[in-house]
């Protein structure tokens, strides 16, 4: 048990870790920072990653806490999914790729395979963890990169109505990890 | 016709043969048929009955209350507008979920509101019975609170 309590305590520290050093956040280092359409993109692909980690959840955890937030998690995530969709069609901005995108997704399948790896308690943990993670820079980026450096008004005003959704999500996976001890 | 404007006719039939009820009592089994196919309940006073004025009671009047649950796109914030809603024992509170996301009205610190999840365009409806101040949260979004004042 120790053993395995080691294991999700390194896993957690790994995946947080991974998320303090978020390829979102890089992005704002950068001298141009990401055009509207790879904004779109990032939005895009950081709901696609939410909805993974909370379909793997949904396959292996059995707390009644962690499932439900995983069901939360994959039905606002998909409303949201639809509602960039529709702007970007509206707008006719194709969501583009960039650096920042891909590095999200490479960092992603790390992610995926690590909480794979764990079952029980250290999986609910691990999981639990890089949702509070995930979510305080989604947030933290979407406040400092994406809502400063998008041109058009609609975009940005859907981001910032994205926030609360964001820290919404923050403060229920900090919730749960309180009831998971 | 409607079964309401039969029934109303038939009141009014009623109402015509009542005030000629106890010169013609031949006609009172015809009354009563009728009041049963309307629907209407009534007692016709015994003899030698005085009927007594009719009391009207101190009817107390319950209000329903609506609160919205829904962004606030001014300050991109979740909302249930009115965040205070202060209402009197009996009273009914409706909570409507105006937002494209689920929600819940959950109390902070006890059992007493506990919606569980309020899908879009639904309600849920409470009536106060206690007087008291209660804080809640969505569940769902803990960022969004609101606060019921029973008085």
């Amino acid at each position: 048990m120790k053993l395995r309590m080691s294991q999700a305590v390194a896993v957690t520290t790994v995946v947080v870790c991974a998320m303090v050093f978020s390829p979102i956040m890089q992005a704002q280092g950068t001298d141009a920072g990401p055009t509207d359409p790879q904004i779109v993109g990032i939005v895009v692909t950081a709901n696609n990653i939410d909805i993974e980690y909370a379909k793997i959840a949904l396959s292996k955890s059995k707390n009644k806490e962690v499932l439900e937030f995983a069901h939360q998690m994959i039905r606002d995530h998909s409303t949201l999914q639809k509602s960039v969709f529709a702007l970007g069609k509206k707008l006719n901005v194709t969501p583009a790729d960039s650096t920042t995108e891909a590095s999200l997704k490479s960092q992603a399948e790390k992610t995926n395979a690590k909480l794979k790896a764990l079952k029980g308690k250290e999986f609910d943990k691990a999981y639990i963890d890089n949702e509070i993670a995930f979510h305080k820079q989604v947030i933290d980026a979407t406040n400092s990169v994406l809502i400063p450096n998008a041109k058009n008004a609609e975009l940005k005003g859907a981001l910032q109505n994205a926030v609360p959704l964001f820290q919404g999500h923050l403060e229920h996976a900090q919730n749960v990890a309180s009831s998971l001890g | 016709m409607s079964m309401l404007s039969i029934a109303s006719l038939l009141n009014l039939e009623i109402e015509m043969f009542l005030g000629r009820m106890f010169m013609r009592p031949a006609i009172l089994p015809t009354v009563a048929l009728l009041a049963f196919a309307a629907g209407v309940a009534f007692t016709a006073p015994a003899a030698g009955q005085v009927a007594s004025e009719p009391s009207t009671p101190k009817a107390t009047v319950h209000k329903r209350h609506v609160v919205l649950m829904q962004m606030d796109t001014k300050t991109s914030q979740f909302r249930y507008e009115p965040e205070t809603v202060a209402v009197k024992v009996g009273d009914v509170i409706e909570w409507k979920n105006k937002d494209v996301y689920q929600h819940t009205v959950t109390s902070v610190s006890d059992e007493t509101l506990h919606s569980g999840i309020i899908n879009m365009g639904k309600s849920w409806r409470y009536k106060a019975v206690k007087k008291g101040t209660y804080k809640y949260y969505c569940k769902l979004h803990p960022n969004m609170r609101g606060t019921l004042i029973v008085r």
